[in-house]
């Protein structure tokens, strides 16, 4: 049997539209080569046949032929193995940009190889000290005032440095919650992107059921996806919706329901085409339980109901504002997982919205996300970890220098009160415990002194209390305060044994600063690395991705050469179909003429 | 403690200072292996793989040698936060810096692994996707390359 007249022409004519339609492509790629986010673009063809005979007519021995080419989408060339490696590896140099922005901050007032500090201000009183051994110096009040200048001096520093943390702590919480800044905290950035989301995911559905790609807003969420994970573990998965997903609703997929899902039926109920749906897009936050368990709660599930319900959100509480005095320990994420969802279930099977609270109880931390996730992870590392948190791989965060500091400046003042009060001349027989020189500024007792409250004692001040004069000779209690600056604690023997139970793991109490300064440079340096080596590695993966889903000038110019050919045959094939038309018209069958 | 406890805890803390050295040294050549898989310079991988096995073999035999030290002490079995909580206090103040700082340099070791593991992955699904070119394979729905698939794979039937 022939073959359709035409049927030439038909072919040619799908190559010839399809080439165009690659030339058009080409240029819309070269046109984007700039724009950020912007995925290169490609035709998606299939070649056009018959599966089988559609003919009673036709002969056994036909030898069928296709009817050309089909454009079936344009599509973008993303690689979702390298989307997910982006992501992850985004959370990990987020994360480390977040600590190393924390870290840096903590360094300005406690690493003192640059400026005189606190370990100056130890360095200051044991001089001051040192001038006022000599016995004759003693009962001079011009040294005595010196000494308590001094001291005051390193009072002060130690409140300064304390007063530096919670500011530090303010600002780590200011990047989580921007309430009453003028900038957006991570809080509001992650809800505001979880609504973009959304709104994109119901625009781009909307689109591709009337067969438009949508690939602009493909290439907008996709950015948004990128983002979102520089602040949060996220995990994406591209599902079809319930009532396309290939089961029916008690979740069994052979029914002639389930199978109607996805295939169009003829009337014996069997398939014959695959139904084009387009794909949902699920977003899933990743964190640790209690246990350590992986969990994960889903944060935008598709286009699933109507409005806001396929969203969920985070709320932080409380604000800076309702959080006075500070207590990092008090704040609390709570996340909300989207109205809807139906992961994991048969299709139809919805369950109700569902919450996960991070926060620091006396027992631990109740949920957690996986080690180097993000930029929130990074503040929630810093606000409540302090070397010490029960049941949680632990990190160093403000609370862990703010303990230093207390523990330096309650053992300073235990170990210069403890030397004065046995120094002072004695009361019916017992010590005068009222001989302090350091002070709870709070209450004016010698009681519950941390680096936030300590001071002077106001009855130093006066002139009511003094450096102590008793012993065999007036210069012992400097001699002893003398010592107690170069001793390393704990000491057994200095005192007997008083201050056997004072730790500053072997230093002394310059020393101790120093060893607390050089633990915070250990953990910025070794940040430091980190966050070099993840952002290498960063910029390794997006090179990669790039290279699939980027604009390249050389290969679209290739592709363009290759097309243009291409176009060039098929209009050559038609010149060609008509010459073979025109010797069948007109020069077949008329012998000798 | 006797004369004997206190050089065998010498020997113990040497040994976790040899082990927190190798751990930090096989850190920085897993960060090397990230950087120059990052920058594709994979003809240095070679070189370093080789010097990271001799330092596996080292850090197995300082671990055999802790274990032995360990058990010696009393402390068969024994994590390093419960060999701290049984030790005693000049005991504690020898080795809790010591087993900090180990543990920082495997934590960074670890970091520095899951890096190399990351990129090195990523370079070996580039070289599938270019095989994959060349032998004509497809990707399925999710984005896995599928090498077994013959070039008539990407071919659809249209019923026209």
């Amino acid at each position: 049997m022939l073959r359709a007249t035409f049927a030439g022409f038909s072919t040619a004519f799908s190559s010839v539209q399809a080439n165009q339609k690659r030339l058009d492509i080409v240029g819309q790629n070269i046109a984007n080569m700039n724009t950020p986010g912007y995925t290169r673009q490609e035709l998606r063809t299939s070649s056009l046949n018959h599966t089988h005979p559609v003919s009673h007519y036709m002969n056994g021995a036909e030898t069928v032929v296709g009817f050309g080419v089909h454009m079936d989408t344009v599509a973008q060339i993303r690689d979702p193995f390298l989307d997910s490696q982006y992501r992850n590896q985004m959370q990990k140099s987020s994360y480390s940009d977040s600590l190393n922005t924390s870290l840096t901050q903590l360094a300005r007032f406690l690493d003192e190889s640059d400026i005189s500090g606190i370990r100056n201000a130890f360095t200051e009183i044991q001089l001051t000290l040192n001038d006022m051994q000599d016995a004759s110096k003693i009962n001079d009040p011009i040294y005595e005032s010196e000494l308590r200048t001094k001291m005051q001096t390193l009072t002060n520093m130690l409140n300064d440095a304390d007063r530096q943390i919670t500011k530090a702590e303010k600002d780590e919480f200011s990047r989580l919650d921007g309430t009453g800044t003028n900038e957006n905290g991570a809080v509001q950035e992650i809800n505001d992107i979880l609504k973009q989301i959304s709104s994109l995911n119901r625009l781009i559905k909307d689109d591709q059921v009337f067969g438009q790609p949508a690939l602009e807003l493909m290439d907008e969420r996709n950015r948004l996806l990128d983002e979102l994970a520089s602040y949060i573990p996220i995990e994406v998965s591209y599902y079809k919706d319930a009532a396309h997903d290939g089961k029916d609703a008690a979740g069994n997929t052979n029914t002639q329901a389930a199978l109607n899902e996805i295939y169009h039926l003829d009337g014996n109920g069997d398939p014959f085409a695959k139904k084009d749906w387009p794909d949902d897009l699920r977003v899933e936050m990743v964190y640790q339980d209690a246990t350590g368990a992986t969990q994960r709660i889903t944060l935008v599930e598709g286009t699933i109901g109507s409005g806001t319900d396929n969203i969920g959100s985070v709320e932080i509480s409380p604000t800076l504002a309702d959080n006075d005095p500070f207590d990092a320990n008090k704040i609390n994420l709570t996340f909300n997982s989207s109205k809807y969802f139906d992961h994991g279930n048969a299709s139809g099977a919805i369950k109700p919205s569902e919450s996960v609270v991070f926060e620091k109880t006396a027992t631990g931390i109740t949920n957690q996300f996986p080690e180097h996730s993000g930029s929130v992870q990074s503040s929630l590392d810093m606000l409540w970890k302090d070397g010490s948190t029960p049941g949680v791989s632990d990190a160093r965060g403000y609370g862990f220098y703010r303990d230093q500091l207390d523990k330096l400046a309650e053992s300073f003042a235990t170990v210069i009160n403890t030397i004065n009060i046995k120094g002072s001349p004695q009361v019916n027989g017992a010590d005068d415990t009222t001989q302090y020189l350091l002070a709870n500024k709070d209450d004016g007792t010698s009681k519950g002194i941390t680096a936030a409250n300590i001071g002077i004692n106001s009855q130093w001040s006066n002139g009511t209390v003094h450096v102590g004069k008793s012993g065999e000779s007036s210069n012992d209690t400097v001699l002893n305060l003398l010592q107690a600056m170069t001793a390393t604690y704990p000491d057994n023997k200095f005192m007997n044994g008083s201050f056997a139970n004072i730790d500053l793991n072997g230093n002394s109490f310059g020393d101790f600063m120093n060893y607390t300064s050089t633990i915070l440079a250990n953990d910025t340096y070794s940040n430091q690395f980190s966050l070099k080596n993840n952002v290498v590695v960063l910029n390794g993966i997006q090179d990669s991705r790039d290279s699939i889903s980027g604009v390249s000038l050389d290969e679209e110019a290739a592709n363009m050469m290759v097309y243009m050919s291409a176009y060039n045959a098929a209009s050559r094939l038609m010149t060609t179909m008509d010459e073979a038309l025109n010797i069948l018209i007109n020069n077949t069958g008329l012998v000798g003429r | 403690m006797d004369l004997n406890t206190q050089e065998t805890l010498e020997k113990f803390a040497t040994v976790i200072r040899e082990l927190t050295d190798t751990a930090e040294y096989i850190a920085r050549i897993e960060e090397n292996k990230a950087i120059v898989a990052s920058e594709k310079r994979h003809q240095l991988l070679d070189g370093l793989i080789q010097d990271e096995q001799a330092q596996i073999l080292k850090l197995r035999g300082l671990e055999q040698r802790r274990l032995r030290l360990a058990d010696s002490l009393g402390w068969k079995s024994l994590t390093f936060r419960q060999i701290l909580e049984k030790a005693e206090p000049e005991q504690q103040t020898l080795l809790q810096p010591l087993f900090g700082e180990l543990e920082h340099q495997l934590k960074r070791l670890e970091n520095a692994r899951k890096n190399a593991e990351q990129i090195i992955n990523t370079r070996l699904h580039e070289m599938q996707v270019i095989l994959a070119r060349q032998q004509g394979g497809s990707y399925d729905n999710t984005g896995n390359i599928n090498l077994n698939s013959p070039v008539h794979a990407k071919l659809q039937n249209k019923y026209v």
